[in-house]
């Protein structure tokens, strides 16, 4: 069987940019945009790509310094705040309530530790190679998945009995 | 009584970043911690449950114009590979600068396991050639510069290699700067850092100048022993060595080319 090129795999991946896109951005017309300004910056970049290495992870890193300029020039860090996006409430609907909740306690952290912990959930990468993609020493990112992750789980443990929150149910 | 297992190792367990000895004493802990048994139980069904949700997501149908964008990448990179399989001599270059660090560390006893077939001299003595052209008409190093003294080192050093190089502090990793040197090989000039850990376990980072494209990503290599990680920026080459494991130089590299980076910023 002939090797399989990376080119190939980049439809599986854009399909996880977009996941991605979705929770940076947390609404689906914005996270189009996302996508396709990332694309149009890979094919400017293209050259950068070492034949070889990990598409995925030249890909998301790509994907990450484009959201943090965008978010830069807009300004809209505030704006953004407002709620989970769209597609993950539309995601949870018929979802169990404990998932529900999970997201809403993710929804409290900061947004590097949200950023951390939703990248290692989708892809699974090496911390060295997440680290490279958030741009951030491998160090920082070890801390913002530990304590992101301690915060969830604080969060659940005392979620029963204290509040019992509907997701997104308002913006 | 033990200390308790760190959220730094849990998470690492849970995400699969753990070499094989380390994972094995982690789960050895968790036969007998089950208070942490439980966290990580935690853990591993919240991730789970995570990514459950981001599954959920419809995210596989796009824009006709995102699928226009997404053929245009793909027939670049396809064009890039295709260059880039024609290159493969500047990985060649790095393994012979790999190959000359060794040299070093060996001792000239390993001159000939590294000789190259096709030279008409032996790598021995191209190595001797070089280190002379390094050598001859310039100290092995000036008096006033102290070789404990990074920013000395790195100055003079960058004057030699006619690049500018900085020695990366690994102290966030409590990994010391132990001294810098200059090496003469048939490449020529090379900077050698040494770099000591905790255990007084030596580590080489050398540094070398190159004439092609470079920006190549970590490769990872291990001889006789020694774990080698090897990659380039723009301007210059760059050889990690150490008798530790894989995962460990690789961690210590991708430091290294993060620093690097926050640098050029």
């Amino acid at each position: 069987m002939p090797r399989q090129s990376v080119v190939d795999t980049l439809p599986e991946h854009i399909v996880s940019l977009r996941r991605f896109a979705l929770v940076l951005t947390r609404n689906r017309d914005d996270a189009e945009d996302l996508v396709q300004e990332t694309l149009t910056r890979a094919i400017a970049a293209v050259d950068s790509f070492q034949p070889g290495t990990d598409l995925r992870v030249w890909l998301f890193r790509i994907m990450s310094n484009t959201h943090v300029s965008t978010l830069r020039k807009r300004q809209v860090r505030d704006a953004a705040r407002a709620s989970l996006p769209d597609p993950v409430i539309e995601a949870t609907q018929s979802m169990h309530v404990e998932i529900r909740q999970l997201l809403a306690a993710l929804d409290e952290l900061p947004d590097s530790q949200r950023e951390a912990i939703v990248l290692m959930a989708l892809e699974d990468m090496k911390y060295k190679d997440a680290a490279q993609v958030l741009d951030v020493p491998l160090g920082t990112f070890m801390s913002r998945i530990a304590r992101g992750r301690e915060a969830l789980r604080r969060a659940m443990e005392g979620v029963k009995s204290v509040r019992l929150r509907i997701v997104g149910g308002s913006k | 009584m033990k200390p308790a297992v760190s959220e730094t190792n849990l998470n690492a367990y849970l995400d699969g970043q753990l070499p094989p000895d380390q994972t094995t004493n982690l789960e050895a802990r968790f036969a007998e911690d089950a208070e942490a048994s439980n966290r990580l139980d935690v853990m591993t069904e919240q991730k789970k449950m995570l990514r459950a949700a981001l599954m959920a997501m419809p995210a596989s149908e796009g824009s006709p114009k995102t699928l226009d964008l997404e053929q245009r990448l793909a027939s670049r990179l396809r064009q890039r590979e295709r260059i880039s399989s024609g290159t493969w001599a500047a990985g060649s270059w790095l393994r012979k600068v790999a190959a000359a660090v060794l040299l070093v560390a060996a001792g000239w006893g390993g001159h000939m396991t590294y000789a190259d077939l096709s030279h008409p001299l032996p790598e021995y003595v191209a190595e001797a050639a070089g280190a002379h052209l390094v050598f001859a008409d310039n100290p092995l190093r000036p008096a006033d510069v102290d070789p404990t003294q990074p920013l000395q080192m790195a100055s003079w050093l960058s004057s030699r290699l006619g690049k500018s190089i900085t020695v990366p502090s690994l102290e966030p990793l409590n990994i010391s700067f132990i001294s810098a040197r200059l090496l003469g090989t048939k490449e020529g000039p090379l900077a050698q850092v040494v770099y000591e850990d905790q255990d007084r376990h030596r580590m080489t980072l050398s540094i070398a100048p190159h004439s092609y494209q470079g920006n190549t990503g970590i490769i990872h290599a291990e001889r006789d022993g020694v774990n080698l990680a090897y990659w380039s920026d723009a301007e210059l080459s760059y050889v990690l060595a150490a008798k530790t494991t894989a995962a460990q130089i690789e961690v210590i590299a991708a430091e290294i080319v993060n620093a690097g980076q926050d640098a050029a910023k």
